[in-house]
């Protein structure tokens, strides 16, 4: 088994105002792993990477980074095995794309030399070497977050945490960010990302955690996870209005199967739906009022839905 | 070298961001030239200043002809003085207390019960009598000359030779001196003091002017009794430019002559007052740019980093100080061209200078720091701004509150204003940007090192809250 590189243990915050921003939070992140904390906006995602980068005092529990607690972390040299980038692009705006990189690299002591072929290693491979004279303020949304994380590659981290790392992104850009990251992984650095996107969790993640209203729900290879919480296949009926009478006709053609109810929508789990589709058809009741239906793989958006009762948009 | 690297980029950033131009550069312009446009409406107001008058004056006898009579000049200077009302007003100029000793005026100017009180030397009557034998002798020697050249022109030898006794009489003045010398015992950066110099010498020369014009319709009158000639004075012969014909001198506390202008006069307090107060104005913009730094999470990020807290506050500070540095070249250079600063300057003084206003421009950056660790950078630009402002109002002497000394330290009193930085900076530029007449580069030593000690405790205060409350602070 890998050896653990972030531990969370018991980790509970508990703001000024009162909410309970995570609660009993505990989890473990493998060295080399892509670990994807997915949630929604508010679940907590941000408050956890902001305790594991020792910006924020936890109320409860304890975090370990390569072995050192929340509380020793940023006086210990560990701190620059590490590196992160917030939701918000950490750049100056008034600086050149090469002069950002060039003070970021001086902040972590690598001599002028040194830093210059690696800052220009690291601009070649994120494509920002024909910006590298542009001021950071002129480029595009996604330029700004290539060399938001170009910035935190600089001093080579171990393990690399990028809060949703792809928001605001145009999905070209999107792909290409996800490949690069993909890339991190191949070179053995450890990632922690936090998203909303689940094909973002299901293309990168080794693992995944999904967290909702502060609590870690489940955590598992995506694949994995699906399957338990899933099985293969969801059929996704959407009816005109949904009633309760409605609901027994449908209850009696699905049986024992696990169901979940979502407005005018219900999400069957398992897989051979062909037969209840058949059903459903014959039953002209149901037929009537049925808008749709649509047998698909299932996803973790499913996943999520069956874990947490709502999906990822909060519905 | 980490903290250069922050320098270097922190002025970059102030070079390349429009908002800190516009507290960097805009500002102070705007400062300056509006403060330099409305400085003589401020002072052209109609208050009745409180003022002292300390006369050590013996008089002088005055003798023309056979008669001798003795005249004390400071008495009715007193009672010009007290008689004057500003024009087309029943507002008094002066509400004059006679005060009987140095200590006592110095007593009543250091609580600024009184804007300054006007000594008068004991030989001023004597050079009253002095200046105004010479303006008489500059006034009648043309007019009599001319009165000669007419009589030998027709003819008239014996007429000539009356004219020319009276001339030979006349010429018994040609060295006398233009000459009046008084001590206007005040604090020099409290702003009645300072309007009580310009209306003083106004009213000085207009005194001294008055009395010459006597003295001279009396001697003519006398010339032309003595010699059975006539002279014919009228009131156009009578009209001198005064400006150019006599310069009033004015002597400060302390013993130091100094022959201002009314120009040097002038901005001796607003050209340091403004420059000082552009660069505190300049310098909290240093809380926009940690601000945003705040706001965008780049101080969390940098705490993975190794940089260390001196070298993110020292290099922060070092950065004010170098863009002080430009702007104080800048403003210098402003003042310079148009004539604020007219005095002989030297390299050395402006190099003083352009040091006072880096270190005041650190200061200020500091100063900034503190508010910035306590809150958010809205919050604490507004009330340093506002803070600040208040400070530059209380350093020109706006606020009548009590300034009293501290002790004496190099030979330079310490009062309690000096407490405030900006106030020690402010009088040092004085000192080497206006009254280069009278102060010498080592008397801006002891204002240097209050400024330095300040620059030291500003800047480790900065450090120690900064680095408390922002830096190693976990939310």
């Amino acid at each position: 088994m890998s050896k653990v590189v972030i531990k969370i243990e018991n980790l509970s915050k508990k703001y000024e105002n009162e909410v309970l921003a995570l609660d009993n939070v505990s989890l473990e992140v493998y060295e080399g792993e892509i670990f994807s904390l997915l949630g929604p906006n508010g679940a907590g995602k941000t408050t956890l990477i902001r305790i594991i980068t020792g910006q924020l005092k936890p109320s409860e529990g304890k975090v370990w980074m390569l072995g050192v607690t929340h509380e020793e972390f940023l006086s210990s040299p560990v701190r620059h095995r590490v590196n992160f980038v917030p939701q918000e692009n950490v750049i100056w705006e008034h600086l050149t794309v090469e002069e950002n990189m060039m003070l970021i690299a001086s902040m972590y002591r690598i001599p002028r030399n040194e830093a210059k072929v690696k800052v220009r290693e690291l601009m070649e491979e994120m494509e920002l070497l024909d910006a590298r004279k542009r001021l950071a303020a002129k480029l595009s949304g996604g330029m700004k977050r290539k060399l938001a994380i170009a910035m935190a590659l600089i001093n080579d981290p171990d393990i690399l945490i990028l809060d949703e790392p792809t928001a605001g992104l145009d999905p070209r850009m999107r792909a290409r960010l996800l490949s690069d990251i993909e890339k991190f992984k191949m070179r053995g650095k450890t990632i922690l990302l936090t998203t909303h996107i689940v094909e973002e969790a299901e293309k990168l993640s080794s693992r995944v955690g999904i967290i909702n209203h502060g609590k870690i729900v489940d955590i598992d290879k995506p694949a994995e996870l699906k399957k338990r919480v899933c099985g293969l296949e969801i059929l996704d009926l959407l009816f005109s209005k949904l009633n309760e009478d409605l609901m027994s006709h449908v209850k009696r053609i699905i049986g024992e199967r696990e169901y979940l109810i979502l407005g005018d929508r219900i999400f069957v789990k398992g897989n051979d739906f062909l037969g209840i589709l058949n059903e459903i058809r014959s039953d002209s009741v149901l037929y009537e009022q049925l808008l749709n239906a649509t047998i698909r793989k299932s996803n973790l958006e499913d996943a999520f839905l069956f874990l947490t009762g709502t999906t990822l948009g909060g519905d | 070298m980490l903290v250069f690297d922050i320098v270097i980029n922190r002025i970059k950033i102030a070079l390349r961001s429009k908002e800190l131009y516009i507290y960097v550069l805009g500002f102070p312009l705007m400062f300056m030239i509006i403060y330099g446009s409305i400085a003589p409406v401020y002072y052209s107001n109609v208050e009745t200043l409180k003022i002292g008058y300390l006369s050590g004056d013996l008089g002088v006898n005055c003798t023309l002809g056979n008669e001798t009579i003795f005249e004390n000049y400071s008495e009715i200077f007193y009672e010009y003085l007290d008689s004057l009302y500003y024009e087309s007003q029943s507002v008094k100029v002066f509400s004059i207390k006679n005060i009987s000793s140095i200590e006592e005026a110095e007593k009543k100017v250091a609580r600024l019960d009184l804007a300054g009180v006007i000594f008068i030397p004991e030989n001023f009557s004597i050079m009253l009598l002095n200046s105004t034998r010479a303006l008489t002798y500059s006034i009648l020697m043309p007019i009599i000359s001319e009165k000669v050249n007419e009589a030998f022109d027709i003819g008239n030898i014996e007429l000539a030779n009356r004219y020319l006794r009276a001339l030979e009489e006349l010429s018994r003045f040609a060295n006398s001196t233009f000459s009046i010398s008084l001590t206007i015992i005040g604090d020099p950066t409290y702003s009645k003091a300072m309007q009580l110099y310009e209306i003083s010498w106004k009213y000085i020369s207009s005194f001294v002017f008055q009395e010459a014009r006597k003295f001279a319709k009396k001697y003519v009158k006398y010339l032309e009794n003595e010699y059975n000639i006539s002279i014919g004075l009228n009131d156009t012969s009578l009209s001198i430019d005064i400006d150019e014909s006599f310069n009033v001198q004015f002597r400060r506390i302390g013993g130091l002559s100094a022959k201002e202008t009314f120009l040097q006069m002038y901005y001796s307090i607003l050209v340091p007052g403004q420059m000082i107060q552009s660069i505190m104005i300049a310098s909290v913009s240093a809380i926009y740019m940690i601000g945003y730094e705040i706001n965008k999470q780049i101080l969390q990020r940098l705490k993975l980093t190794n940089v260390t807290s001196a070298e993110y506050i020292g290099g922060t500070l070092i950065a004010w100080g170098i863009i002080s540095l430009l702007l104080g070249v800048f403003l210098l250079a402003i003042a310079i061209a148009m004539h604020y600063v007219s005095a002989a300057w030297s390299l050395l003084g402006i190099l003083i200078a352009i040091l006072i206003l880096v270190l005041s421009g650190i200061i200020t950056a500091a100063y900034s720091l503190i508010f910035l660790s306590f809150t958010n950078e809205k919050v604490a630009g507004n009330f340093s701004l506002i803070s600040l402002l208040t400070i530059s109002l209380f350093i020109a002497g706006y606020f009548p509150v009590p300034n009293p000394v501290l002790g004496i330290f190099m030979g330079r009193t310490f009062t309690l204003f000096d407490l405030v930085p900006w106030r020690t900076a402010m009088t040092g530029l004085r000192k080497v940007l206006i009254l280069t007449s009278i102060y010498q580069p080592i008397d801006v030593v002891p204002d240097l090192a209050l400024l330095t000690l300040w620059t030291i405790i500003y800047s480790l205060a900065s450090f120690i809250t900064f680095d408390k409350l922002r830096l190693k602070k976990q939310e």
